[in-house]
This record gives C-alpha cells, structure tokens and sequence, in this order.
C-alpha cells in the first residue's frame, strides 16, 4: 500500500486546498492529502477549497482536523500511487509505525476521529481507529472492558444478575 | 431507541457515538466480544435488547441467509489422501465459509474456513461434507480416521456444529450404515423448541440448542428407505425399521427440494415423488412425516400422499402461518398448495385438505438476462418460518419470497470456482436471524436489571 515518501521531493507545483474547521480554524494542505477524503474529493475535483474560499467543515474542530490531516498527509503518497507496486517493506513498515503510533491516543480523540474519518468518507482512517476501538474490547472480560472504556463501576446488584447471567449462558463467555 | 444523554452516563465515551459508527467498530468483533460488552452496563444492555434490528442493519434484504457452507476439497479414498488423512492431527480441509455481501459483519466479509468460528483441534471436521443448516446449525458427514478406511464403504459419522457460539457435537457411528451402501437422502436438525408446544420456548434462545438428529437413508435401487434417530443429550442411534418399502415393480420414491427436513410442530417432513422425471406429469407427491421425540423415544414415522400432483421441482415449505406448502414450478409460474387447518388439530394430518393459494409469475427481469437459466438448472432452499426460496443458476442466488414480495431479487453470485469441480457442488445455504438470537440471550438479564431499576426506583419513591 506505500509509496515512496514525497515529503523532501515535494515538486512545488502541488495544488493547495484550504479547509475550515468547525471553530474557524484554517489549514491549508495539498489537494491530494485532502482527497483521501471522498467527501472532499469532488469539491475539489469542483475546483472547490481554492485560492481564499476555502471549504467549511462545521462537524469537525481544529484539534481532530489537524490529526486528520496528518493522517491523510502520511498517507496521501500511497494512495497516490493506486495500488503501489513498487512499495518496498520499508515503505510498508514505516506506514505501519506511523499508524500504531497515531492512534496510541487519548480514547476521546479516538471517537472524534473515528466521527470526522467517518462524515469526511476517510476509508483507511476510519478502519484504522474501529479496528483501534475495536482491539481495547476484543477479548476481554466485562469488568476488563469498563476499566479500558472508562465505565462506572456496576452496583452490586447489577454484578450479581451479571454474574448469574453468565453462568447460564456460559457457551457465550468461555 | 436512542437512550436519553444521561443513560449514557454508565457507557463511556463510546456511547456517544452513533449507530452506524459503533457498526463499524462491532464489525471487527465476535459475537462473543459483542456479548461481554453488553454486559457491561445497562445502556449497553439496552442497546442490543431494545432492538434487535439494530445488528441487523448493515444487513440488507434476506437478512436471515448468511452465507453458504461448502467442501473445496473432496474426500477421495486414494491410498494417497487415506495416508494423510491418518496422519492428520490437526484442522486441515475443514468446509469453506462463503458470507452473503449483506451478510451480518461478525461473518465477513470474505469467506473463511468453518474452524475459524469453532475450534477443531483434532481435525474431526477435516474433508467435511456440509448437508443441511438451520437456526444457525451446521450439519456436516464427516470422514472417521477409521483402520478400515481402505474399505469401499465407510462408516457413516456426523459433525453438527453452530459458527456463532462456537458449539460443536460429533455423532458416534451410525451402526449398521455405510456409505455409499447406503446413501443417505433426509436430514432433520431438531432444537429444543420444536418438541415444545410452549410459546415461550419456541420464541426463544433453545430454537438455537440442538437436540435431536434425524436421518433417512435409501438402498440403491430406492425400493428401501430407512429413519434413523439420534439424541443429543444420550448420545445415542435409534434406528427404526424400513419405513417404507416399493415393490420392484413399483418406481422407487425420489426426495424433492432440500434434504433438510422442514420441522414444523412436533414432526420432520420430507417431500416425496414416485416419479424419476420430473418432467413427465403427473406425478404423485408424498410426505414422509417423523415425530420428533423426547430423550430416547423411538419417533413415529408416516408416509402419506398429499391429494396433489407434482410440477416441476416441487418444494416443501411452511408459511408464515405454520402451515405445510409445496411450491411447484409450471413454465415461468410457481403454484403454491397450502395445507388447510383442520378443527381440532394434532395428529390428523394427512386428511386435511389443500387448497391452491397463490400463483406466482416469475418476474421477466431475471429470465430475460439467462433465457432458459432460470428453468435450466436451480436448486431451491427453503428458511425456516420466512418462507424465503433460493434459486440457484450457475452460481446465481435468487431469492423469491412466496409469502410477500412477488418479486425475484438477485442476491449475489457465488464464485464460479465453486461449481468448477462437480463434485464440490454441495452447497449449503446457512441462515440464522443473528440480531434475534443475541437479543433473546441478552433479553432474560435485561428484564431482571430493568425489574431491579423499577423497584429501587419505586423504593426511593
């Protein structure tokens, strides 16, 4: 899926597009990080985002905006080059450290991204942070998955009809 | 169904998200996953109680197929393959999980070897043949690591197992049957609900426990057929005497439609005809009609020859009211005959009337693309209670609901290396409703956290 990094070989004649957050921020980024978006892609496919408009996105803040889009600007080289032949496992390596690391964040961030990568139609983003999500469940026992997802602790009483739940559709917990 | 903000308090930020995002999240999770988390808390209880559609909706029409169960790799008694076989201490060649494009995300997206859902260290289900699927049940004949595998018949073992809740069974041997001596034709998988006449049981999570396994088989010539029983909980064969028998002069029974029994209160029935061309009407149909018996009791097997003649692929279902139908094709039309309810009821089956209750034009749309496809060559499947036909062609799965859409829908197309080699051609739909299941599980526990809410609210009061 990777491609060779464009970042220092950057040809200057890149088409830049401007996004506004939903507080009024604005970043200005290459066409091409920004297409990685299908929501985006035809506006800017329009001729849209260009020179002082700007493209308006009122469900989404600046914070998760700028990790979105550093997202789609790690990203936008492999997914420039289809379906990237001559990837190397470097390339390949290096995309995936990038990944494991942007997600090693805070959950509230997670759901934020996994709602903007969703609403701006961010394919790999999205699948990216639902498996994250996905992965603090997978696995684990009930009292595991609160402690992960941050849920109260259940009252006593709750606890004990779980406990005798559990027992009689044990199949399902094993 | 959208729980007010302040019962999201016990949920987590998870919570917050909506619906079709949360889909996409529980689309990488088991079901088991899915279990645990429900019982996390009480929004998330609810959540998948509340509404069961909620994990059907990534779900599009026929939600209740999920796929097709199918062999890749045929058993052949080559001194080669009995070698390895022998040899095999681990999961190799297991049936092939082949999910419907709408099929419930826990399942998909692409297909996957059975012993991915449940676990087969030893290799029991290795070369595995798929024959029949209900409430989430799979039926398979299995190849028994025998000495005597180099014998032309081989002893006859099955393997039932459900890919959602990972269950698993394996038969002991069917004494006194080998195969292909004798070829096995009818299957019942029975579950606990359909020996009830409980409501409560039948609407419920045992439709999903297995307790019951009938079997016919048929000698060679077809002058023979025999009904084997088998119980879960004993884990013991009963075989009945020849239940039916045709004199040689007489042309031998043939089983139509699926060779998966349709249960339907207290009995097993299987369609039959006395005609080898189904083409050449008229032809005489018959049900084979077994009890379905409790722990251990020998079921009561009828044959009874239904006042009806035959069309072409003639096909046994029940409707939507419980009530037996056979569905028959004549050119581009489907007759279906109903079983009309008799006062009283129990027992009296075979002399209550049938009457024609619906004829069906096969929409144009599906033919005019594969002219004589449709006619040529189908296999049609029946789902348990939604009446729902499948029609096969080539790898092309329709669906055709006899009860309320009067239209043939293309669901998908299967591989066609699945019908490269003849001998993979079993196919076996599998059907389960999924987000009913998981909400009659959940259900119980719902209602007694709900109940102790109500009286601690009550007592606060």
């Amino acid at each position: 899926m990777a491609a060779p990094e464009s970042g220092d070989g950057n040809n200057g004649a890149a088409r830049m597009v401007t996004l506004i957050s939903s507080d009024n921020t604005r970043f200005e980024v290459e066409a091409a990080a920004a297409s990685l978006s299908q929501t985006l892609q035809l506006t800017i496919l329009d001729g849209g985002g260009g020179g002082g408009d700007g493209i308006p996105l009122p469900n989404v803040d600046s914070a998760t905006l700028s990790k979105v889009l550093e997202y789609c600007i790690k990203h936008a080289p492999a997914a420039a080059n289809g379906g990237a032949p001559n990837a190397t496992a470097v390339d390949r390596a290096e995309l995936e450290r990038f990944d494991n690391e942007f997600v090693n964040i805070d959950q509230s961030v997670l759901y934020s991204l996994i709602m903007a990568a969703h609403n701006l139609e961010i394919e790999g983003l999205q699948s990216l942070v639902a498996k994250k999500v996905a992965d603090m469940i997978k696995g684990k026992s009930p009292m595991e998955i609160r402690r992960t997802l941050g849920f109260p602790d259940p009252t006593p009483e709750e606890q004990a009809e779980m406990n005798a739940h559990m027992l009689e559709y044990g199949w399902a917990y094993e | 169904m959208a729980a007010p903000p302040a019962a999201k308090k016990g949920a987590g930020g998870l919570a917050s998200l909506p619906e079709e995002v949360l889909l996409i999240v529980f689309s990488r999770l088991r079901i088991k996953d899915l279990f645990l988390l429900a019982v996390t808390s009480t929004w998330w209880l609810r959540l998948f109680t509340d509404d069961p559609a909620f994990l059907r909706a990534a779900q599009g029409h026929g939600a209740r197929l999920l796929g097709f169960f199918f062999q890749q790799t045929s058993f052949i008694r080559c001194p080669k393959m009995r070698q390895d076989h022998m040899m095999q201490r681990a999961s190799a060649f297991a049936p092939t999980f082949f999910p419907t494009p709408g099929s419930h995300p826990l399942l998909g997206p692409t297909d996957r070897a059975l012993t991915y859902f449940v676990s087969d260290a030893d290799g029991a289900f290795n070369y595995a043949t798929p024959l029949a699927s209900r409430h989430g049940i799979v039926l398979m004949r299995l190849v028994p690591r025998s000495p005597d595998m180099a014998a032309f018949f081989t002893p006859v073992v099955f393997g039932l197992c459900n890919p959602v809740t990972s269950e698993r069974h394996v038969t002991p041997l069917l004494e006194g049957v080998t195969w292909p001596e004798l070829f096995l034709g009818g299957y019942a998988i029975v579950t606990a609900a359909d020996s009830s006449l409980d409501l409560d049981d039948i609407c419920s999570s045992r439709r999903h426990v297995f307790t019951q396994l009938i079997v016919t088989s048929y000698d060679r010539e077809g002058l023979q057929w025999l009904v084997y029983s088998y119980d879960a909980a004993t884990r013991r064969w009963t075989t009945l005497t020849a239940c039916l028998h045709r004199d040689e002069h007489e042309v031998p029974f043939r089983l139509e439609g699926a060779n998966a029994a349709v249960v339907h209160r207290g009995a097993a029935h299987w369609l039959y005809t006395d005609q080898n061309l189904s083409t050449c009407p008229p032809t005489s149909m018959y049900t084979l009609r077994a009890e379905v018996g409790g722990a251990g009791a020998t079921p009561r097997v009828s044959m009874t020859k239904l006042p009806l003649t035959a069309g072409e692929s003639p096909f046994l279902y029940a409707n939507r009211d419980g009530r037996l139908s056979v569905a028959s094709l004549y050119g581009m039309c489907v007759e279906v005959w109903t079983q009309q309810q008799q006062d009283g009821g129990g027992g009296g089956d075979h002399a209550s009337p049938w009457l024609r209750t619906r004829l069906i034009r096969i929409p144009i749309e599906v033919p005019s693309a594969h002219p004589y496809a449709m006619v040529s060559q189908r296999e049609w499947f029946e789902f348990n209670g939604g009446a729902m036909l499948v029609l096969f062609d080539g790898g092309a799965v329709f669906l055709l609901d006899l009860e309320k859409k009067k239209k043939v829908e293309k669901l998908m197309d299967l591989p066609p290396r699945l019908f490269s080699n003849e001998r993979c051609k079993m196919v076996v739909p599998y059907e389960m409703d999924l987000s009913e299941f998981f909400a009659f599980q959940l259900g119980s526990l719902f209602a007694r956290w709900n109940k102790q809410h109500v009286d601690l609210d009550v007592g606060k009061a």
